[in-house]
Parts: structure tokens; sequence; C-alpha cells
């Protein structure tokens, strides 16, 4: 390594030693910048070692930067990374804005982070650093509990107020939603974005993209030229994806969820090509057809004239033979996943509801229940039905809020 | 080619240029030039990152390659292409010729359309490779970029590699309207470009316009500073404070008032919500704007 500046000042050992020690300081605070949270991969280390040979390091502005602009990969990290760098290099001044302090860091100058607390002030030393590391180490501990808390911090730059509207009604329990807050609620629905992981499939389609020839296409289209190829087609793989089938239930121990959960299916059957839909709660009636009005408002009217059994009594198994009798035979596919929304409050026969379930199983590709109470800390499936349904299911999920159902798409795209 | 130039130079020159830029955004382009490494940008928009990439490659003296992302882009339209027309006529030729032909001689450079990736990679002489706005594209394209990134090198399967003959400067710039891959990320050094303090916008307005009135051009940065600390749904940025500076040279206007402000309010703010805000605010704005610089 060939550091021009310090060079000039230090004999050779002693610049040797120099350059070691400084190499492997920089590694130090990367380590602890990861343990931040802050991404930092090792090319970015390489870089930022690189880069010193072409920057003058006793400028601690300079250096700064170089470790700023190499290491960091996006501004949402600079509070953190600058509150690091102080501690870490004893830095007095303040390097970020010279002429102009931002908000942030004025804060920050008036109620120092209580990290500083910990390490004494004193310089590259291995001893010093190792106490850091634990003290930071403490903190990636502890930020495991204060997640949000931290989150917020570091984030605050970038947070527009919409931003935490938003977040709060994210994490809102459906039931304690407010009529006033209905509107702003389904443009959140809206702007969920619902994507089911494509696969590609056996068969072909033409497509620009694609990089294989379509021969048949451009013979075919060669005909029309006298024979003469000028315009190649291109296929690709078709995509495939796992088809949803789901069973919601809209008995009267549903009622605070169904509505929001039916406006959420109504989403999910726009994107999710070939989604089938049912509600059931003593009877069992299919509105996959109903779902797909442009109109969500027509969709719900439309609903409630024509399902005459919305919050009636559960019997969740007799619901499911139903279904397994009437469409079982054409929906029970190993492509399709069943959904199933109910919160398992059954009044119907168990051994009816674990002989269907067991059909499920063997039919669908994968059972995802999604419980509403499940939101409750210590909540077991105790009731009759869930109870009797646990074995059968492959993931069991809360969905009393718009961050569960995203949640829930997540882990439908992994399927 | 002389050696890089200094920070000072690179700060210098820019000005010369009209762009007043920071120390921190000149040291980091020095230190891309050093160290031969693509320069991300990312800032609000209208805060000059393209620019940048302009001005620099003409103080550099290089050419300006720019790729300019959208959705669907994809690798025919900004690596290289197969000209198929050329290599069909080639072939009925050689056919109606009676000779011969091997399959390497239709894939020469002769029938390849370079596009802007691979014209830059192939340049002659050095360039500033701008890809702007590289989050517009889809997350596929990223891929395409890193092997251009990292070496430098473009693989075209039926002829080989082409190396750089001078590494290109890129300069890529984002609005991160979605967040970039990790792995373009890391290709990279990273700079944040943040709106101008108000000291440094009033030297962008008198630079770019010197006949402006320096109080003027003073207020107007004021009430730029005042207007980025309100919550409007897109912020003005650089861009919109140099058309107003504009606006206002050319109704000879020496002072801001309410109703200037009415009048002009189009260039600020392109959302009806944001217009009316900023009218409903226009003295709160005001008195704001003459407390930045005592501040």
């Amino acid at each position: 390594m060939a550091h021009r500046r310090p060079a000039q000042f230090l004999s050779e050992a002693d610049y040797q030693r120099y350059a070691h020690n400084l190499i492997e300081r920089i590694l130090l605070f990367a380590d602890l910048l990861r343990k931040n949270r802050v991404p930092v991969h090792t090319a970015k280390e390489l870089d930022a070692i690189a880069a010193l040979q072409h920057v003058d390091i006793s400028n601690m502005r300079q250096f700064y930067l170089t470790l700023r602009s190499t290491l960091l990969v996006s501004n949402r990290y600079f509070p953190v990374f600058d509150r690091l760098f102080q501690e870490f290099w004893n830095n007095e001044g303040d390097l970020a804005q010279p002429a102009d302090g931002t908000p942030e860091e004025q804060d920050k100058k008036q109620n120092p982070p209580e990290k500083q607390k910990g390490g004494k002030e004193n310089p590259s030393e291995q001893g010093e650093s190792s106490k850091k590391e634990d003290n930071s180490e403490k903190e990636a501990k502890l930020g495991t509990a204060e997640d949000s808390e931290e989150e917020g911090a570091s984030s605050k730059e970038i947070t527009v107020p919409t931003y935490s509207l938003t977040e709060r009604l994210r994490e809102k329990d459906f039931e304690d939603i407010k009529p006033s807050e209905f509107a702003e609620f389904d443009d959140l629905f809206k702007k969920l974005r619902i994507k089911v992981k494509e696969k590609r499939g056996r068969r072909f389609k033409t497509s620009h993209r694609g990089r294989t020839i379509d021969l048949p296409k451009s013979i075919r289209h060669s005909r029309q030229k006298g024979g003469e190829i000028v315009k190649i087609f291109t296929k690709e793989k078709k995509p495939k994806h796992s088809k949803l089938v789901l069973l919601a239930d809209v008995s009267a121990s549903m009622d605070v969820y169904s509505t929001f959960l039916i406006k959420f299916i109504y989403e999910l059957q726009k994107y999710v090509p070939d989604t089938e839909t049912f509600v059931f709660s003593t009877r069992l009636k299919r509105i996959s057809d109903i779902l797909s009005h442009h109109s969500i408002g027509t969709a719900l009217s439309l609903l409630s004239s024509q399902v005459l059994f919305w919050s009636g009594g559960t019997d969740i198994g007799g619901s499911f033979l139903e279904f397994n009798t009437l469409y079982g035979g054409k929906l029970r596919k190993r492509n399709r996943i069943l959904v199933i929304l109910s919160d398992g409050w059954d009044t119907g026969d168990i051994e009816t509801l674990k002989r269907q379930m067991a059909i499920f199983k063997k039919g669908f590709k994968k059972i995802i229940w999604l419980n509403p109470n499940l939101k409750y800390e210590n909540f077991e499936p105790l009731c009759m039905g869930m109870a009797a349904s646990m074995p059968y299911i492959d993931y069991f999920l809360p969905c009393h809020n718009l961050k569960t159902l995203e949640t829930f798409i997540e882990i439908v795209q992994k399927i | 080619m002389k050696k890089t130039l200094s920070i000072e130079e690179i700060k210098e020159a820019m000005k010369k240029d009209s762009y007043i830029c920071d120390n921190q955004l000149a040291f980091v382009i020095y230190l891309s030039l050093a160290m031969e490494k693509p320069l991300l940008l990312e800032g609000e928009p209208g805060v000059g990152k393209t620019e940048v990439a302009k001005v620099l490659a003409n103080i550099l003296g290089r050419k300006l390659i720019r790729l300019q992302c959208y959705e669907g882009l994809d690798a025919a339209s900004t690596i290289y292409e197969w000209n198929y027309a050329k290599q069909l006529l080639k072939i009925k030729t050689v056919d109606a010729c009676g000779q011969s032909y091997h399959l390497e001689d239709i894939f020469t450079d002769e029938f390849l359309i370079p596009r802007p990736l691979l014209a830059a990679v192939r340049s002659k002489e050095k360039v500033v490779l701008l890809i702007d706005e590289v989050d517009r594209a889809d997350e596929e394209f990223e891929a395409f970029l890193l092997e251009v990134l990292s070496d430098f090198q473009i693989t075209i399967p039926e002829m080989g590699t082409v190396k750089a003959i001078h590494k290109p400067l890129v300069i890529i710039t984002s609005n991160r309207v979605r967040e970039l891959h990790d792995a373009l990320k890391r290709r990279c050094l990273y700079h944040f470009i943040d709106y101008p303090t108000p000291e440094r916008e009033m030297e962008i307005i008198t630079t770019k316009f010197p006949d402006i009135n320096k109080d003027l051009a003073k207020k107007i940065a004021g009430i730029m500073a005042s207007l980025r600390g309100q919550d409007f749904f897109k912020k003005p940025g650089v861009a919109e404070t140099l058309d107003w500076s504009q606006a206002l040279t050319i109704l000879d206007k020496a002072d801001i008032d309410a109703e200037t402000m009415d009048l002009t309010c189009g260039c600020l703010f392109k959302f009806k919500e944001d217009v009316k805000r900023f009218q409903d605010t226009k003295s709160e704005t005001l008195a704001q704007a003459d407390a930045v610089f005592e501040g």
C-alpha cells in the first residue's frame, strides 16, 4: 500500500505498521457498522482501502467522505454512520455538513446518544475497539427489542408525514378502524403490491424478451413476405403461477373482519389470475364472479343481496363437505393453494371437519389458515374446529391488520 | 491525458461551467476518477444529478454517452443488437453469387449495432457514460449492467469479450423510485446529493443568471429553503429555483411579493394541491424566508 501523505512523515517501518493498523481499524469500523445493521459488503471494504491511496488521510474530512462514499449504499444510513464515525475515530468536529448543520445533527449534539457513555475516548487501541464492539453488540441485542424505535431514529431523514400515517394504519387492527378512516384504508388496499411469484412453465408464448427463436411463427410470417424471413420472432416460457382457492368465513364471530377481508380478497382476485373465492357460514357460496366486478362497491352490494347466510352460525365441516362435493373435483389440484380465513369457532360436527381437512391435505399443494385471533400473544388453537384442523395446516397466520396480510402475500410468493 | 484533476480543480472547472458543487460532491467525483469506479448519485428530483455527468463530460473534454432508462428496457436496446436484415441480405448476396460462406462471416463488427453500453466500452477515446434514472428500468436490467460496471467489458457470445480500451467514467443516477439491487450498489461509489444550502443556492442563481439583482437572488434562496421545510407532495428542486429565477428576471421584478408569488407559482409547483398550499401559506413563507439567512 502506498499512502502518499503519511509516507512523507514516517519511516518505512513505521509506515508499514501504521498502514497495517489503519486497514485493521477500517475493517473493525466496517464490522461495527454491520453490527449496527448498516449493510457493508466485503467488496466495499476493499474499495475503502483501495481509495485511501488517492486521498489525503491526514485530512479528517476527506477520510470521512472516503469511507462514507465507499462503504455506504444509501443515505438512509448516513446518520448512523456519522454517529459511529465520530465515536470510532474520535472525531470532534462536525464533518457531515460544515456550513449546513442539518436539524438531525443539531439534535444529536444536544442529546448525545447513550452509547457515548460506554467507551472512554482512547485513541487506536485494540482494547478500546473491542470494548466498542461489546457495546455495539449489546446495542444490537437491544435493537431487536426496540426495533421500531431505532428504525424510526435512523430513517428520520427520509420519512415523510404520510408515511407514518400509512404505517399506523397498516398496523392497526381491523377491529379498531373507524368509519372515517375507511377511505384511506381503501387506498392502502389498492396499493398492496400483490404479485405471485412466477415460475417458468413448460409451454411457450411469443415474447419480445424471449431468447429462443419462435421458428414456426417466423416462418408463418415469412409467407406474407414471399418466403423471406424478415422478422425473427422470439418466444419465452409461459409463466406458471400457483392459483389460489379462498374459503372465507362470514359467520357472526368473524363480522368485524369479514368486510376488510373481502376487500382484500377482491384485490387479491384482481391480481392473482384464476383465484376462486367462496364464503361460508352454515352453507357455502361461490363468489368469484361477484368479486370480479370492476367496482368494489357494486361487488359488495351484490354480495349483501346474494349471500343470505352472512353473519350466521358456523358449520365449518359441513361447508367444507359442500365444497368438496360440489367443487372439489374441479378445484382440488396440486397447483392450487387453499387459503382458509376463519377463527375456527365451529358448531358443526368435528369428525366431518377432520375428514374434509384430510381430503384437502391430499388434494391441495399447501393449506394456509388465516386466523384473526392469532394476534393475541398467547393464543392457542383450543376451540374444537381449530384444534381439529391444526394437524392438516401448513401455514397458520394472523390476519388482523394490513401488515399481516402482507406477510401472507410474501408467504404465498415463496410457495 | 493528464493525471486526474485535484478536488479543487474539479470544483473550479465545474464552477466555470456554471455548476456549483460542494466539497463533498467534488471529492466523490475526484475519488471516482482516481479509482476508476462508477459513481452512483442519488437525490431528490431536480438537484442536478444528470447535470453532473454533462458538466463532467464537458470539463474533461470527453464524449457523453447517455442511456436513459425506462421500464421495459432490454439488452437489445442497451448493449448491442445484430442487424438481422443486413445479415439476411449478405447471405442472399453470397448465395446468389454462388460463393460459400461461413457462419462466422455474418457475426462480425459489420453486422453489429452497438447500443450505448457497448459504444461506451468500445470507444477509442475516453467517454463519460451516463446511466440516467436507473431505478426506472426493470430489476432484470440491472443484471446487464453488472459486467460492464465491475470489469468494463461486454461478452458477445458470437464474438467473444469486448474489453474497454479506456475505462469510461460511469455516472449512474437514481431517484429512488425503487431500491436498487445490492449487487449493483456495491460496484459503485455512493453519494447522495442533498438540496443545497441557502448560501450555495444563492451562488447557483447568481452564476446561472449573472445579471440578477443580488438581493433578489438572496430572497429566492431564502424562500426555497423555507419551502423545502414545508410539507409538499413534491418539493421544488434546484431546477425549479432556476426556472423561477428566470421567470422573475423576465418579469423584471426586483422584489418578491404575494402577487408575484401567485403569478409565478407554476414555475415551482406542478401539482394542484401543492399550488393551493403554496398560495395559502405565502405570508408565512415570506416571513420565514427573511429569517433563513439571519438564523
